[in-house]
């Protein structure tokens, strides 16, 4: 035990400070202060990042508590006006110590407590202080929990000692960075996870494999209807379409599980599902990138830039109505019901040839299959390969992520997330290709259609002209990276863990 | 780390109240700071409350780098622990001379604390003695209170030329005027003088004042009580020209 480090402890009960100044004799004497913070929130992202990352935020009418319980210490921070984003607030330690969380989350409430703090000071007979100590009672009804945090000082380790021996006493747990603190004070166990762990048995008929994945992604993007529709930030929509894809892919990729009429069908419906959404996601995209927009072209081009971004942000809002109606009918409830329903049990929808395949043997023959096609393509590829190659092999390297990661439990967790990693560069480097030919489509779409209905537009050509020849000049560079990033997928080292993967089992 | 020693070859400068402030500002300004009092009249321990250590023998503080470390005391202030004198340290003169590579012994000794302080304030006996060389030799900067009298004249002059004599670098001689009345005409005088001939004197100039004799009751560095006093804003400036040069 280091007595010169600091302790963080919880108690389920106010501290009981009589006794605790009964621990220090003379020549020690006893000095506290007490204040009454009133109510407080915790705050957290909906996936819980503060939460994994064993910290609490708490935060008063005018001041933010940051519970640091790896570090073992407490950090303070006023705050003036509303915010939502960790980069809304105000410079200070606790938006210093919280750089980590992800900018485009939500700091959302998740209960809120009294809250009333104690600090103590122990002195000697010279009035020197030996240690100090804070407690944080926070109250509920008839529930108290306390932190209790300890700052020693170098040298003095007997007051320290003794300090840790009355608060053990008194009931203090030791609390570590794994700490469920969030459980102490009564936040429910469950957190979201985009990306949950999903239990797959290799000897399992595929046909029960896809309905727990596909059941996965469809809670995954229901549970973020309420967040899309309180607009708190633009994740939720990024996670909601993201699963829904996820689905869709489950389903074409899967050959064969279903009959063919059947996968055409609901993946239909799923299209659809997304099709409204489509647009607002756009839009978000754009609104979150806008300072980037601007520093690709020069000021002088700016205000036509201005023009387009007031007319995204209108439309941003229409946008958003139409997806919260959506949300809100009783056309979609039902369709989601319908959907869920049919994943819920394997012997829900008819099945196809393959539906008893098992499924360590049907991912093999799956990812094994894509990965020799991805080598086919990109193999091919020269500087001179015309651009629909190169969105086909985008294609296909996605179509194989999303197998590796769907079968993911299946294989040596660090071997895949290796191949993963690997692919992921030339995935990246083919997505952002991609981005940026819909990107230059996109913007001369919208040029054309403002032009119809406006007589002044001749800044705003400027502008996305501007930005055109940029993007272009960006893409290009992309495509120049993609045959030396694909060189560095297909290594041999890459090749070999492939093989051992997923070729033995097809081979057997 | 830095090492800036507080140093004077003459007693009753003011030398270990600009130790203890400078400390203080120091660790005010966000820096680990750690203030060693190499003094066996142990005032700087004293002016923060902190008893000396008794464990700490004369020979342990040189040989045994982890009996050094337990010595070490937070303060009462953020950012600022202290190496309180042991009485003991007035014999370092004749130990140290008995001792092999004994220069190297106090840098061993400052090295052992340097991943965890950023700056050392050194508040130094005022002799010229072997542990003062090793000072001299250790230090980054030295900081050197002057009154400006005829009297600390000469004396400073003394150690200008023991520097020269013993090939000690001048250019960490950073000397400032302390103790100053500005009412007296031989004050001004003497530092016009002072300052022509040495150009190495700093700026900032410590006034006399009564604020900072009342430490010795406070036991608190100038700036926690009087922070609006012309010494303490003296030494808060001190500070701030010293940081540059180290």
């Amino acid at each position: 035990m280091n007595l010169s480090e600091p302790y963080l402890f919880l108690l389920a009960r106010q501290v009981d400070i009589l006794r605790l100044q009964d621990t220090f004799s003379h020549p020690f004497y006893f000095q506290y202060e007490e204040d009454e913070i009133g109510s407080v929130t915790l705050l957290d992202t909906f996936d819980g990042e503060l939460r994994l990352s064993g910290r609490v935020l708490v935060q008063s009418h005018d001041a933010l508590q940051l519970f640091d319980a790896g570090l073992r210490l407490v950090l303070h921070q006023s705050y003036q006006r509303e915010w939502r984003f960790i980069a809304d607030l105000p410079e200070g330690p606790v938006k210093e110590a919280l750089d980590d969380i992800s900018a485009l989350r939500a700091l959302l409430p998740k209960l809120s407590r009294m809250m009333r703090t104690i600090r103590i000071v122990v002195r000697d007979e010279e009035d020197k202080i030996h240690v100090r100590t804070s407690f944080y009672t926070f109250k509920h009804q008839d529930q108290m929990l306390t932190l209790a945090l300890t700052h020693p000082l170098q040298g003095y380790t007997t007051a320290h000692c003794a300090l840790l021996q009355a608060i053990v006493e008194q009931g203090g747990q030791p609390l570590s960075h794994t700490s469920d603190m969030y459980a102490a004070l009564g936040v429910e166990k469950q957190i979201y996870q985009s990306k949950p762990e999903i239990e797959l048995l290799p000897d399992a008929p595929i046909k029960d494999t896809s309905c727990r994945i596909i059941s996965t992604f469809i809670q995954v993007a229901r549970d973020n209807e309420p967040g899309i529709k309180a607009d708190y930030d633009t994740e939720f929509l990024h996670d909601y379409r993201v699963s829904l894809r996820k689905v869709r892919s489950a389903l074409s990729l899967f050959k064969d599980v279903y009959t063919a009429s059947d996968t055409e069908r609901l993946k239909r419906m799923f299209v659809d599902i997304m099709k409204t959404t489509n647009r607002l996601r756009d839009l978000d995209v754009y609104l979150l990138d806008k300072p980037h927009y601007f520093s690709l072209i020069p000021e002088s081009l700016h205000d036509g830039l201005r023009i387009m971004f007031a007319v995204f942000g209108e439309e941003r809002q229409g946008q958003f109505a139409h997806v919260v109606d959506m949300l809100g009918s009783p056309t979609y409830a039902d369709t989601m019901r319908e959907l869920a329903a049919y994943f819920a049990a394997s012997n829900a929808l008819e099945l196809g040839p393959n539906a008893d395949e098992l499924t360590l043997l049907f991912a093999c023959r799956l990812i094994w299959k894509r990965y020799t096609k991805v080598c086919k393509i990109a193999r091919r590829i020269t500087a001179d390969t015309p651009s629909k190659d190169v969105h086909r092999l985008r294609i296909q390297c996605k179509k194989l992520r999303y197998l590796m990661e769907f079968f993911a439990p299946l294989f040596p967790g660090k071997a895949l997330k290796r191949l993963i990693k690997a692919l992921k560069r030339l995935q990246d480097n083919l997505g952002r290709f991609n981005d940026y030919a819909v990107q230059q489509r996109s913007l001369q779409v919208f040029l054309q259609e403002y032009a119809q209905h406006h007589a002044e537009s001749l800044q705003l050509a400027e502008s996305i002209g501007a930005l055109v020849a940029v993007l272009h000049q960006c893409q290009v560079a992309e495509r120049r990276q993609v045959m030396q990033n694909f060189a560095c997928f297909d290594s041999e080292t890459t090749r070999a863990a492939f093989i051992t993967l997923f070729a033995q089992e097809t081979e057997s | 780390m830095n090492i800036l020693a507080c140093y004077s070859n003459k007693g009753g400068v003011g030398k270990t109240a600009a130790a203890v402030n400078i400390a203080y500002a120091s660790a005010r300004a966000g820096k680990r700071t750690l203030l060693c009092d190499m003094d066996p009249q142990g005032a700087s321990g004293f002016y923060f409350r902190i008893k000396p250590s008794r464990k700490l023998k004369k020979q342990a503080f040189f040989k045994d780098i982890d009996r050094f470390l337990k010595a070490i005391r937070g303060s009462d202030f953020d950012h600022l622990d202290v190496v309180p004198a042991n009485m003991t340290f007035r014999d370092f003169d004749i130990f140290l001379s008995r001792m092999k590579h004994s220069r190297s012994r106090l840098k061993k000794a400052l090295n052992a604390v340097n991943h965890t302080y950023e700056v050392a304030v050194l508040d130094c006996p005022p002799n010229i003695s072997r542990l003062s060389e090793n000072v001299f030799k250790v230090a980054d900067r030295i900081a050197v209170p002057v009154i400006p009298t005829t009297l600390s004249e000469r004396t400073y002059g003394q150690l200008l030329a023991f520097f020269e004599e013993h090939h000690f670098q001048k250019k960490k001689l950073l000397p400032f005027f302390s103790m100053v009345q500005r009412s007296k005409s031989l004050h001004k005088d003497t530092m016009k003088r002072m300052r022509k001939e040495h150009k190495r004197f700093l700026t900032t100039m410590i006034p006399f004042c009564a604020d900072v004799e009342k430490m010795g009751i406070y036991r608190a560095p100038v700036l926690t009580y009087a922070k609006s006093s012309p010494a303490a804003q003296a030494y808060a400036r001190l500070w701030e020209e010293l940081e540059k040069k180290l």
